[in-house]
């Protein structure tokens, strides 16, 4: 019987294979990692915290996991393929976890947010909409809704810690 | 061909689905050569991922089955090698309302951490909208956390409590509503109890209770009727039983009859 961690690992799957995809651009690519991902997940679940957002951790994962291809693809040169890359990922037993989000801190930082930052926000990420659609809704230009989204999400990176170091993939 | 620097609302329309097909193709193979550009690029993705609501992807076609599977299979070997794995006793339930009042359902001890809900679809993403996202979210101070919530798809859920008569049943995103009874407060507020089931990505079922007010419905408690997993199980009649204890608390004297119901509905729940 599958344990509790695996169930919510596979009901988590849509918004993992989606987040995949928005990475890596490929949906074969997207799974492969995915189940890498899960597969780390499994081994290292003693260290996600409960009452935090599991998707947060897991994206996290993916994340790192996704970028430390590239840095490895890069310094073997182009021939080598993603598979390959991920097996090595895989085996070195790198620090992946961090990044425990607490169900509540996307919505404080939500409400934190200047107006003008988080109703761009709202339209975009949440409720789905186009550049396009989401200016005309609030009557400003495209390049405006850009800049203030772009605007609202580093500051929404920044509060929930999700600022990129250089490395990249030790502390999220 | 330029190979300046990229700038952020480049990498963040990629990561919206906002560039035309040959620019993406441009940016991604750089993407792909640049760890620093993939790490840039990866925080628009990311903070999209965490804001979104999450229901959107549970129309997405379902994940293939060679996926889930090697999940299951590495799960099942793992567990394999712990043979006092957990799960052979009952833990502990702490039930919170949106008002931060906990009541135990039941007792016990989690032989590896406390108490957890599926929390696969469970955002709390409270930013003052209405039930579109049910949440008793709060994490417990003592013994384990408790989550409960299932984020339904908002509209869905707003045109079923409108429409829906008690002992009724409607398809609502993946799985199927049921209201159960209407109440009203002592705040004057209407309130309907409702459950909602449905058994992909997993098995889970949740009783729930929303009050209407300035014209939708907002959620004001909610506790998982079932698990997923079958050796760890609350009866749906206990939530029931909470969740009608909470109507009490809140001053109803109990459900309005169907003809009161009927009146309700059509002057629009007031």
């Amino acid at each position: 019987m599958a344990s509790h961690f695996a169930e919510e690992l596979v009901a988590l799957l849509p918004r993992l294979r989606r987040f995949a995809l928005s990475l890596t651009g490929r949906a074969d690519q997207a799974d492969d990692l995915v189940q890498s991902a899960c597969e780390r997940a499994l081994r290292a679940q003693d260290r996600w915290e409960p009452g935090t957002r599991l998707d947060s951790w897991m994206f996290c994962i993916i994340r790192n996991l996704w970028i430390d291809t590239i840095r490895r693809r890069k310094r073997a040169g182009p021939t080598e393929d993603i598979d390959a890359a991920l097996d090595l990922a895989g085996a070195d037993g790198r620090e992946t976890t961090e990044n425990a989000l607490t169900l509540t801190a996307i919505g404080a930082a939500l409400t934190r947010m200047p107006e003008d930052l988080r109703v761009v926000l709202v339209h975009v990420c949440i409720e789905d909409k186009s550049y396009r659609d989401t200016a005309t809704a609030l009557g400003i230009p495209i390049g405006t809704v850009m800049s203030r989204l772009a605007r609202a999400r580093r500051v929404l990176a920044g509060e929930i810690g999700l600022v990129p170091s250089e490395k990249g993939s030790a502390k999220p | 061909m330029t190979r300046g620097p990229v700038p952020d609302e480049a990498l963040m329309a990629l990561a919206d689905g906002e560039l035309p097909a040959d620019e993406s193709r441009t940016l991604r193979a750089r993407i792909a050569d640049d760890p620093e550009l993939a790490t840039r690029f990866a925080t628009f993705v990311e903070t999209r991922a965490l804001a979104a609501d999450p229901a959107r992807a549970q129309s997405d076609a379902p994940p293939p089955d060679a996926l889930v599977a090697s999940i299951l299979r590495r799960d099942a070997e793992i567990q394999a090698r712990q043979p006092t794995a957990a799960g052979t006793t009952r833990p502990g339930l702490h039930v919170v309302s949106q008002r931060g009042e906990r009541e135990v359902l039941a007792r016990g001890v989690s032989a590896r951490r406390g108490w957890q809900l599926p929390l696969a679809a469970s955002i709390a993403l409270a930013i003052g909208a209405a039930a579109g996202y049910l949440v008793t979210r709060e994490t417990a101070e003592r013994g384990g956390a408790v989550v409960v919530s299932i984020a339904l798809p908002q509209d869905q859920l707003q045109a079923a409590l409108d429409a829906v008569a008690s002992g009724d049943s409607r398809k609502v995103g993946d799985g199927t509503i049921t209201l159960v009874s209407t109440h009203r407060i002592a705040s004057g507020e209407i309130c309907r109890e409702f459950e909602f089931a449905r058994e992909r990505p997993v098995r889970e079922s949740l009783v729930a209770i929303a009050c209407r007010r300035d014209g939708s419905w907002r959620a004001r408690f909610a506790i998982a009727g079932t698990m997923a997993r079958s050796d760890v199980f609350v009866p749906a009649s206990g939530s029931a039983a909470l969740a009608d204890q909470h109507l009490r608390d809140l001053g109803s004297p109990g459900p309005v009859d169907e003809a009161a119901e009927a009146a309700l509905k059509r002057n629009a729940w007031r």
